[in-house]
């Protein structure tokens, strides 16, 4: 392989260095000498670990040498987000005050996927302590569009995001708390799952909002981001959120059509909110899954500015008790928008915490009654506007960056408060030119039913496949 | 010192140093959630309400996704 062509994808990895079409240890250096030469451009890369990834990928050849049964991602070059803890390797989470910080335990999720032979090539850029949908840190500077560098990657995993579309790696993991890896994933071109709050383990991993925090895979396909989910995936006892959570294999729900399969359509909200370029996506998108053999019927949703009111509060409050010390001792060591965004949950009384926290499920119930009712899924925009730039979110009035940025958040932070399960899908793009996507919400633990009707459409459309320019070759 | 001339207690954002911008900004957007969380709350608020907590909703459709997946 050359050193310099496109990295293939999780599941495509796994099989050449099962076969010895190529070894671990070539794959990993190619990859490296990718993320080396071309995640500058997008500012993707935080720092590289190749003496780690190196000693990982000779040990998957070694084993593959001696008849060794391989795991599931053996031999396969991730990297990640950096806010999973890797004992010994720093860990700075985009921020300015944790830029030396080195911690002792490593994330289950890291550990899970050691176990199945991947191999991790280093640590990804992100927002500054994971909060920004559109990927700005003031400190380590902007995510860039592998589409179009001067618009916005999407965030808080915004190298995740980059990474994966400009195929250095062939896959990473990210977080989610309000969106963010359904933004990276949709505005660069890539399939993204948030799972349901409680499926994969948050130990080891920068919290921002433990209620709301997710962690998933980005990927290149519906199932490669499978593959992943059902490494990472499964009960942790240093994590008990997660006690109730299935273990199995996603990947088996794949295949066959979506005969049987109901997809609700909320009218409102959502829909409303689109561009025009994006409804005609969005309606592509559903006539190719009722080819697929999905039937689609029309819905409405609650009222969502509550919804979005809970999720504001309860990541504010949660976000300001972790941050507290900092804010007091080092508050000039936070970017403004960052500061805004924590400031104030400081404010909000005891009494309104806890009745976001204690009407969370009633609420969720009255969300999958009302915006699903009897179907299988929702199908909703994962942004309803194409892509912004870099500049739309960060220059001039303060009200006009406030209201960019809360059109990339508009159809994803409620779904984190909820505690659903989110495919995000790439279906074509949008009258700039940048990608755009849709989401399938689920119930609790319906990842699987997401995937299978995601890897349908993908069977029959490529735009998850299509590459950004300028990036097939170094 | 009387109860008039007492200061008033000390507010949340005290010990964080904030410019008063900042400071306005912030208490603003708390109030105005807050108020919708408070709203939404005293309507559907009860004493009996269940489930009250996510946790139990995450069981059931752990249970109804192990029944799929069997």
């Amino acid at each position: 392989m050359s050193p310099f062509a496109p990295i293939p994808g999780v599941v495509a990895a796994a099989e050449m260095v099962a076969s010895g079409a190529v070894s671990a240890e070539a794959l990993a250096s190619a990859a490296l000498a990718r993320l080396s030469d071309l995640g500058p451009r997008y500012n993707a890369v935080v720092a590289l670990d190749a003496a780690h990834a190196l000693e990982q990928a000779r040990a998957v050849d070694l084993a593959r040498a001696r008849g060794a049964p391989l795991g599931p991602l053996a031999g396969v070059p991730l990297a990640h987000k950096d806010l999973f803890y890797r004992a010994g390797r720093p860990c700075a989470g985009g921020s300015k005050i944790r830029k030396d910080f080195v911690p002792d335990i490593t994330a289950t999720a890291l550990e899970r996927l050691d176990e199945a032979g991947a191999v991790d090539l280093g640590r990804l850029h992100l927002a500054e302590f994971a909060l920004s949908p559109t990927g700005f840190n003031a400190h380590d500077g902007h995510g860039r569009n592998p589409w179009r560098l001067d618009h916005c990657s999407g965030g808080s995993s915004s190298g995740s995001g980059a990474a994966v579309a400009a195929r250095l790696v062939s896959g990473a993991l990210g977080s989610d708390t309000g969106g963010s890896i359904r933004h990276p994933a949709a505005m660069c071109g890539i399939t993204g799952l948030k799972p349901t709050h409680g499926l994969v383990p948050l130990f080891g991993a920068m919290p921002l909002s433990p209620s709301l925090d997710t962690l998933g895979p980005l990927a290149v396909s519906v199932r490669d981001c499978a593959r992943l989910l059902g490494v990472i995936a499964g009960p942790d006892p240093r994590d008990a959120s997660t006690l109730a959570a299935p273990r199995r294999s996603y990947e088996a729900a794949l295949g066959g059509d979506l005969r049987g399969v109901t997809i609700a359509v909320p009218q409102d909200y959502y829909r409303t909110a689109a561009t025009p370029d994006i409804l005609v996506l969005l309606d592509a998108s559903l006539a190719a899954l009722r080819a697929a053999g999905a039937r689609i019927v029309e819905t409405c949703v609650p009222d969502m500015a509550l919804l979005n009111a809970m999720m504001q509060l309860v990541m504010g409050v949660e976000a300001a008790a972790l941050h507290r010390g900092w804010m007091e001792e080092r508050p000039q060591d936070y970017g403004a928008q960052v500061r805004a965004r924590i400031l104030p949950g400081f404010a909000y009384p005891a009494v309104r915490y806890a009745e976001a926290l204690m009407l969370r499920a009633k609420l969720a119930q009255d969300w999958l009654a009302t915006a699903m009712g009897d179907a299988d899924m929702v199908h909703l925009p994962t942004l309803a506007v194409p892509v912004p730039s870099i500049a739309e979110t960060t220059e001039g009035d303060a009200s006009d960056i406030a209201a960019a940025i809360g059109r990339v958040t508009h159809c994803t932070r409620a779904i984190n408060y909820l505690g659903l399960p989110s495919l995000s899908v790439p279906c074509g793009f949008a009258g700039n030119g940048l990608p755009a996507a849709f989401q399938l919400v689920g119930r609790p633990f319906a990842e699987a039913m997401l995937l299978k009707a995601g890897d349908a459409y993908q069977r029959e459309t490529d735009f998850h496949l299509r590459l950004p320019p300028d990036c097939a070759e170094a | 010192m009387s109860k008039d001339q007492a200061p008033p207690p000390p507010g949340p954002l005290d010990r964080i140093p904030v410019d008063p911008a900042e400071r306005r900004a912030a208490t603003d957007i708390a109030r105005s959630v807050g108020a919708l969380v408070s709203a939404g709350a005293a309507a559907r608020m009860t004493v009996d309400e269940t489930p009250w907590s996510l946790h139990t909703l995450r069981a059931e459709g752990a249970a109804r996704a192990a029944e799929d997946g069997a």
